[in-house]
């Protein structure tokens, strides 16, 4: 028998730097899990790297909650997305959508038809007759691919490449429920209710990959998240019918530090194992999936439903009733500001993220999208989005803050004046851009702002040189080109000179010694043509 | 005996060396001009001839030869400040007989009304219009280096030279220090002062 002392345990790592923000983590995490209703209008953005032959839909159709909206064909590179909810495509437009440019995406607006309460919905979906256990890895991916799951940490990498590259080439499946960020409480509160899924779903991931144990990552600042995964395992692991698959389940505990949920950071916490630069964990022998993600995994593989939902902590100092909700992809913040009865002429920011990493925005016709996992409605700005700065006083604070060991001051005064090569050899783009230099800065400098400018600058750069290097390569072939075709005619009139004049030689031998140039046949020659053409010439205007 | 030995031993070893030397000059030659190539690099690769040459490379040569570096308008700034460290040249203004650095733009053809005489093909540096003759021809936009030379052959000004649209894919973030400089000027010209003040 295992007991429940024996699943955790604390990390014996640490992970350099990190800070230790404010929670606010108790507005949110008390309230159990809750539907918000569903909006009138669902706005479904198209991914950009889609041609238009790909849309599955078109205006005018009626789609039932979970149909497939694109027709990817072979496409394994992309991930699908499914309709929300029962209801009708009204318009493909442009809308804004949330990108940190502002920049209109094209994207499916769906008129939803009425449902009494969205649970109902979820929950009819047919369960699968076949178990798991008994499935093929490769058709357990092609599920999770048909089901549109990408990673719900926030970076939505498409899962079913990131598993589909792992299998066999793993150990260690670490399960991430760090949940860092301030005022984020979805994994808290979903590993709280519906741990016995989230294990389900580290089973069927640790099966497709073949890991031999699981660890989940969780911070000590969430002790009943704790206490009823622990509970959970060891349920499972002390049932004999679990037995037939079995994985070295552990929890391990780490203290709460920002950024311990970053994925290289965790590993390092758990494993105490660095990722190179450059590399994926699988490099390692491990793979890192999130708890909203695994949850969804069971949701698709047991029950067969796609992702059209997700948890998201709908938290900030305006909100009446702050927790967690399930709520339908594509819903515009702007419904939930009216139903969470939300006073939008205070709010001053919307945070769509956590804090320090999300993303501030103005516009309340942004839909929520499956990276969505916190909106944060604020009456005060918060101090990451201040307009204004004083100067870097070298204080080297966010030296000690930074995560990754990198030198924020250099990469600051760099970015700066635009010094990007150097910039490049201080390895920039090992920058995870958590904000913790921006944190402790005295002066307030948004120094994640400037990194990413950079990257963005550097990355422009790179592009511009490759399709000038393709620019170069296409001239120089022309160049050839052109060269090769003048060669072949100067070619080709030489021959045909060569030619005319042997034949010249030829009709007249004799004459070759008084004529050892050629100069007289050659004039002869021309008076004969000459005199051919004419006569030529007579026939045919004789003829007409 | 010693001199002999000497002078025996110091000439067989510049023997030696002058034979290496021979044969790495032969082996490994340098074909073309490198310091041309290396200025061809820094270019733009636009091809459109704005600073009077046919094409970056004879510009690049030029250069070698000790033409000004600052006539290439699409390079621009940033161009220039690339050739000047290359060639430790001092950094000059662009001159504004060659044209004006701009946005990129893109060639397009208003495909109804093109005739099919393929001039504006026969322009192209890179070869980025495709069509036969007395067929509709069209522009390669992801090939096309927005050099302008389609334009001036086409007897029926059917080629537009919008600039590249913006997309999530060339997106560009903004620096940071002046959308810092464009807000506070927002504020300064409202009544907000005051607020400003208190923050910093």
């Amino acid at each position: 028998m295992i007991k429940v002392t024996d699943i955790i345990s604390f990390a014996k790592h640490q992970i350099s730097g990190g800070i230790h923000p404010k929670e606010f983590k108790s507005i949110s995490n008390k309230k159990a899990i809750e539907y918000l209703p569903l909006a009138n209008e669902l706005v479904i953005p198209i991914p950009h790297n889609l041609s238009e032959n790909q849309l599955g839909v078109s205006v005018g159709d009626s789609v039932s909650i979970g149909e497939k909206l694109l027709s990817l064909g072979s496409d394994f590179f992309s991930s699908q997305i499914h309709a929300p909810c029962d209801g009708n495509i009204t318009v493909i437009t442009d809308k804004n959508i949330g990108h940190p440019s502002n920049l209109p995406m094209p994207s499916f607006v769906i008129k939803t038809k009425a449902v009494e309460s969205p649970e109902k919905t979820k929950m009819d979906a047919d369960a699968s007759s076949r178990h798991w256990l008994n499935i093929e890895s490769i058709d357990l991916v092609q599920k999770i691919y048909d089901s549109g799951i990408v990673g719900l940490g926030g970076a939505v990498f498409p899962t079913h490449i990131k598993l589909n590259s792992s299998i066999n080439k793993v150990k260690t499946l670490i399960v991430n429920g760090m949940e860092c960020e301030p005022y984020i409480t979805c994994d808290d509160r979903l590993l709280r209710e519906h741990s016995a899924e989230i294990l389900q779903g580290a089973l069927i991931s640790a099966k497709i990959v073949g890991a031999e144990s699981i660890l989940f990552g969780i911070e000590d600042n969430k002790p009943q998240a704790i206490r009823s995964l622990a509970t959970e395992i060891e349920r499972h692991t002390n049932h004999p019918e679990n037995n037939l698959f079995l994985a070295n389940i552990k929890i391990i505990v780490a203290k709460t530090k920002y950024p311990s949920g970053g994925e290289k950071q965790l590993i390092q916490l758990l494993t105490g194992l660095e990722v190179p630069q450059n590399k994926y964990p699988v490099s390692l022998g491990i793979i890192v999936q999130n708890i909203a993600t695994l949850y969804a995994i069971n949701d698709a593989v047991n029950y067969g439903n796609s992702l059209t939902q997700r948890l998201v902590t709908i938290t900030g100092d305006l909100v009446e009733e702050p927790g967690n909700y399930w709520v339908a992809f594509g819903t515009p913040l702007s419904h939930i500001v009216s139903t969470m009865k939300i006073d939008s002429e205070k709010v001053s920011d919307i945070i769509l993220g956590g804090p320090l990493m999300g993303q501030t925005v103005t516009d309340l016709n942004i839909p929520t999208q499956k990276s969505t996992n916190c909106i944060i409605f604020n009456a005060n700005r918060s101090a990451s989005t201040s307009i204004d700065h004083t100067e870097c006083i070298r204080c080297s604070e966010c030296e000690s803050a930074c995560p990754v060991n990198l030198l924020p001051q250099q990469l600051y005064w760099f970015a700066k004046s635009e010094q990007w090569e150097a910039l490049e050899q201080q390895n920039i783009f090992d920058c995870i851009e958590c904000g913790a230099c921006s944190y402790v800065c005295p002066s307030e400098i948004p120094l994640v702002n400037y990194y990413r400018f950079a990257k963005s600058e550097i990355k422009h750069l790179d592009s511009k040189q490759a399709q000038s290097e393709i620019a170069k390569m296409r001239f120089e072939n022309r160049e050839k080109r052109l060269a090769r075709i003048k060669a072949e005619r100067e070619e080709k009139r030489r021959k045909t000179a060569e030619a005319r004049k042997l034949a010249a030689n030829k009709s007249t031998p004799n004459e070759k010694q008084h004529d050892p140039d050629g100069k007289k046949s050659a004039i002869e020659a021309a008076l004969e043509r000459v005199k051919q053409k004419k006569e030529n010439h007579m026939g045919k205007t004789s003829l007409e | 005996m010693e001199i002999i030995s000497a002078t025996l031993i110091i000439t067989l070893f510049a023997a030696i060396c002058g034979a290496l030397l021979g044969y790495a000059s032969v082996k490994f030659k340098t074909e073309g001009n490198p310091i041309v190539d290396q200025i061809n690099d820094v270019l733009p690769q636009t091809q459109c001839g704005q600073c009077g040459h046919p094409g970056c490379k004879p510009y690049a040569e030029a250069i070698a030869k000790g033409e000004a570096i600052n006539r290439c308008p699409p390079g621009g700034e940033a161009g220039i400040k690339a050739l000047a460290e290359l060639l430790e040249l001092e950094v000059i203004e662009l001159d504004e007989s060659c044209g004006e650095e701009t946005r990129p733009r893109v060639a397009v053809i208003r495909e109804d009304e093109c005739i099919g005489c393929t001039k504006c093909i026969q322009a192209c540096p890179v070869d980025a219009i495709v069509g036969a003759a007395k067929l509709m021809h069209t522009v390669i936009e992801s090939e096309c280096t927005g050099c302008d030379l389609c334009v001036p052959p086409c007897p029926v000004d059917c080629i537009d030279m919008p600039f590249v649209k913006t997309t999530v894919n060339n997106w560009r973030r903004e620096n940071p220090k002046l959308k810092i400089n464009q807000e506070l000027n927002m504020l300064q010209n409202s009544d907000s002062i005051i607020t400003i003040k208190q923050v910093s």
